[in-house]
């Protein structure tokens, strides 16, 4: 063999000794366990902590706001859609982990609410037609919407009162219906659907015909064994109070 | 697994070329080519998915969770969607995005059709107009810019990753930096990534983004780190009108296996052949 071709050779070998070398020294450890890529990188990204946590996690701290919340229209949106600030990351520096959360849950003032609740509630193109939407101008006339509705339950005011008046009730509570309602919930299902066909549904009907139902259960026009034992026990602001309960439930 | 993956998979150099073959021997044939080719692709894409699943070992990389189980997949429902962008702030606070106009790991497109116009016209929170209606520049808003026009119809569309089935973004990375898991989420690894934006320029649905502080890509993991804890990623935990769905294929029971059953949907650019898993109701041909 030539002397240039030996030499050549052994540059090639010396060449392919480094490469050798430095693939093994250099790709991460975790590197190809399970295809071509960092495996460690797997548990990096699936290691990061939940910012945003279920409301459920603010109900001790938050009680009245909860089961106000819990038993309004509003229900769906959740505390950090309202509650946060944006650009800062909130109860980060608090979160060891989602359980420890509850006990230190702290919620930041929400916005301005002439700028907060337009986002879902302004009229505009592209919006449908089941979300309630309003003329901002028109509407409000420049006060905040908070000083009318409750942003926890917006069809009432911040009193509890209904917005827009029940006929023949001046006022309504909802949190005391919603007290009563455990009585319906064996029957009628914890978020006022029920498991059988047996039994209504009565989350979404409207106040009038439920409170219309339970009077005419009272008074024995309407013939139930059941239902009448149950609303017999009920006084007419009861009544009013229960069906707005599950008037304001959402029927999911 | 990487062998058997490489014969069946259609967006692969070997199935492409394998491909090609039995679309030229179709050719010869019969007429219909078009239709036995998409066939041949539709088997190869299934066949793909089942080889990459039983290739991985069964316990996965994260702790009390097994990425063998699950076939994550996302719902979008247009007629629903209010245009709010709850979802796009909550996914800037959870991921910890750039709080700019510019980069997004899921946005919303509003789609207005005026009267006499057979073209959408297309607008997303991005839009000048859009960031001068919102308070601040970090916040997000769709502004009222049709209120004096006579709108014909008109819908947002909320856009993410579609964690496709056949990845191009994987595809053309240079050093191993975006994969797929087992469960069907496509990830970046941030330390491993040089920022080349080759996957950038990859990605047919410009789901991807340059993040500057970071000097790396980024995009939508649907939460991974959420949903290998059991939660649901946090755009949809924060939408208060259900628009987005979530949820594991395998289970019949789940929110997106539901959602696909009950309603008529579509994927966006099918015809790429990528197996997006991301389905869309209520959207018109022009959405892509």
């Amino acid at each position: 063999m030539p002397k240039h071709i030996r030499s050549l050779l052994a540059i090639l070998a010396v060449f392919a000794l480094m490469f050798v070398a430095g693939k093994m020294y250099f790709p991460p450890k975790s590197f190809g366990v399970y295809g071509h890529y960092r495996a460690a990188s797997v548990e990096d990204i699936a290691g990061a902590h939940p910012a945003y946590l279920s409301p459920a996690a603010y109900s001790a701290a938050y009680p009245k706001e909860y089961e106000t919340w819990s038993a309004g229209i509003h229900k769906v949106v959740k505390c950090q859609i309202c509650h946060t600030i944006v650009g800062k990351t909130m109860n980060m520096a608090s979160l060891a982990g989602t359980t420890a959360l509850a006990a230190s849950a702290v919620l930041p003032a929400a916005g301005d609410s002439r700028k907060l609740c337009v986002k879902c509630h302004e009229k505009i193109a592209g919006r449908p037609d089941y979300m309630p939407q309003i003329e901002v101008e028109s509407h409000s006339n420049g006060q905040a919407c908070t000083s009318c509705h409750n942003p926890h339950s917006p069809l009432f005011s911040n009193a509890g009162q209904p917005i827009v008046a029940a006929s023949g009730a001046s006022t309504v509570d909802i949190v005391a219906g919603k007290k009563l309602s455990a009585t319906c919930a064996a029957c009628h299902g914890p978020e006022g659907v029920s498991a059988t066909a047996m039994f209504p549904n009565l989350a979404c009907q409207k106040q009038p015909y439920l409170a219309g139902a339970l009077t005419d259960f009272q008074s024995g026009k309407r013939v139930n064994p059941v239902m009448g034992g149950v609303a017999k026990g009920l006084s007419t602001a009861d009544i009013q109070n229960v069906a707005a309960y599950y008037s304001g439930m959402s029927c999911k | 697994m990487s062998e058997s993956k490489s014969v069946t998979d259609p967006a692969g150099r070997r199935g492409f070329i394998s491909l090609l073959g039995k679309m030229c021997a179709t050719t010869a044939v019969c007429s219909g080519v078009g239709t036995v080719a998409l066939g041949n692709l539709a088997a190869a894409a299934s066949s793909a998915s089942t080889a990459a699943k039983a290739g991985f070992p069964a316990e996965g990389p994260v702790p009390a969770y097994d990425w063998t189980k699950h076939r994550w997949a996302f719902g979008v429902d247009s007629t629903r969607c209010i245009g709010c962008l709850r979802c796009v702030e909550a996914c800037k606070v959870e991921n910890k995005v750039p709080f700019n106009p510019q980069n997004f790991r899921t946005w919303v497109e509003r789609y207005v059709y005026l009267e006499g116009e057979d073209k959408p016209r297309v607008d997303t929170q991005s839009d000048p107009v859009n960031i001068a209606a919102a308070a601040s520049p970090q916040d997000y808003r769709f502004s009222n810019r049709y209120r004096d026009k006579k709108v014909t119809k008109a819908f947002f569309v909320p856009k993410l990753c579609n964690q496709c089935e056949n990845p191009p973004c994987v595809q053309v990375c240079p050093v191993g930096a975006t994969y797929k898991t087992p469960d069907g989420v496509v990830l970046i690894d941030e330390k491993y990534c040089i920022g080349c934006r080759y996957c950038v320029q990859a990605c047919p649905y410009g789901a991807r983004y340059f993040n500057e502080e970071t000097q790396t890509t980024d995009k939508c993991t649907w939460c991974y780190h959420r949903i290998t804890k059991g939660l649901k990623p946090a755009c949809v935990e924060v939408c208060p009108v259900q628009a987005r769905v979530f949820g594991d294929l395998n289970d019949p029971a789940s929110d997106v296996s539901v959602f696909i059953r009950s309603h008529p949907i579509t994927v966006l650019k099918p015809w790429t052949g990528n197996g997006p898993h991301v389905f869309y109701h209520g959207i018109d041909g022009e959405v892509t």
